[in-house]
């Protein structure tokens, strides 16, 4: 087999990150998408609050309570005694203990679910032209401006949007005769509407009609 | 920029905590395990040993005190403290001229979140031609703003909402 000469990796990877704007590093699939996604996955706020408030205020008082009994007193904020009295009584084939084992299990599951799914983001992205700028667009407000670009086309009484996961649903309501190249335009201003946002949006947009009185 | 991650790390290592220690109860319990399912759960013999070692309770108290500290922060790091950064007046007046031509802008804000990254606001009303507010953020608001309060090298986040 025929030698070859060595590459210089780095020096091609700086020669690369100085074409690049901004200087941003060249990473393999650093999409939009993906990085809009990094930024505005949920942070689990409301149970990340719960569990670190409920785990600080239980060790805390625990930790209180211990120290005490190891220099002899008694806070009387965890009842220690009656726990360990009962850990010591109940075997661990008890009903109760099964119980609360499984129930623990759930709690668990439910939690590392929590941690590991991406969940829903709050905001949906939009496109941007620069890399360390991400814009998000509430999903109401999405909804709201996709509604006003359908209102404005004649015969279309009223509009309803819908944000699926893999689909923006917008029923037009109307009494027109002649629906179907309303319909069009509709489906046209909203599509106009997303391409002028630079909707990062991977769903498919169905537009439906439902006729006035229905 | 990456989205605070503290929340999963958090409930990922509480729940992990949680799904071992029921299993085991569970699989104990139920006679799945080489140990007897009818021995008590805090055994006399354990007991005992704790009693003559009480060391071993002075460091479990440490660990206890040091969960409680972990756990604190987690709760204020969880409730925003350092996250929220400040607000930046010179960045929302830039925002509002920048914006100056698009009719009933409103709740536009600006915070500084450290030195390296910004989060910006924007509300408008439904009238109003949202992907020209959004070209406009892109093009060229945001970047004078990181000119003018920060650097260039700073990531931006803008949430943009729609009013009735």
């Amino acid at each position: 087999m025929a030698g070859r000469a060595p590459v210089p990796l780095v020096g091609v990877m700086t020669t690369l990150q100085e074409l690049l704007p901004g200087g941003a590093a060249l990473t393999e699939g650093d999409t939009p998408r993906r990085r809009a996604a990094r930024v505005l996955k949920p942070a689990r706020t409301p149970a990340g609050v719960v569990v670190s408030a409920a785990l600080a205020v239980l060790f805390s008082l625990t930790a209180a309570e211990v120290v005490a009994a190891l220099l002899g007193g008694r806070l009387g904020l965890v009842p220690i005694d009656r726990v360990a009295d009962l850990a010591a009584a109940t075997p661990w084939s008890h009903p109760n203990l099964q119980s609360g084992a499984l129930v623990t299990v759930v709690v668990g599951l439910v939690l590392l679910g929590l941690a590991v799914l991406p969940g829903r983001a709050r905001l949906l992205a939009l496109g941007t032209s620069d890399s360390r700028l991400v814009i998000g667009i509430t999903r109401a407000g999405l909804r709201r401006t996709l509604k006003t670009a359908a209102e404005d086309v004649d015969g279309v009484e009223s509009v309803r949007v819908r944000l699926r996961r893999r689909m923006i649903e917008v029923t037009v309501v109307s009494d027109a005769e002649r629906t179907g190249a309303m319909l069009r335009r509709a489906g046209v201003a909203v599509g106009d509407r997303l391409n002028g946002l630079g909707a990062i949006y991977a769903g498919e947009v169905v537009v439906r009609l439902r006729r006035k009185g229905l | 920029m990456r989205q605070y991650a503290g929340n999963r790390i958090g409930l990922a290592v509480v729940g992990f905590v949680l799904l071992s220690g029921g299993a085991y109860a569970f699989l104990r319990g139920s006679g799945r395990l080489p140990q007897g399912e009818d021995a008590k759960v805090l055994s006399f013999d354990v007991a005992a040993y704790l009693a003559a070692h009480p060391w071993i309770s002075w460091v479990g108290a440490l660990v206890l005190v040091m969960a409680a500290m972990v756990a604190t922060r987690w709760l204020l790091m969880a409730l925003g403290w350092g996250r929220f950064g400040h607000r930046s007046g010179t960045g929302t007046a830039l925002l509002c001229v920048g914006l100056k031509d698009v009719e009933g802008i409103s709740r536009t804000k600006v915070r500084l979140v450290g030195a390296d990254r910004m989060r910006i606001s924007v509300t408008c009303p439904s009238s109003a031609d949202v992907g020209a507010v959004v070209g406009k953020l892109d093009r060229e608001i945001v970047g004078r703003i990181r000119r003018d309060v920060g650097d260039d090298a700073m990531g931006a986040l803008v949430r943009l909402h729609v009013r009735r």
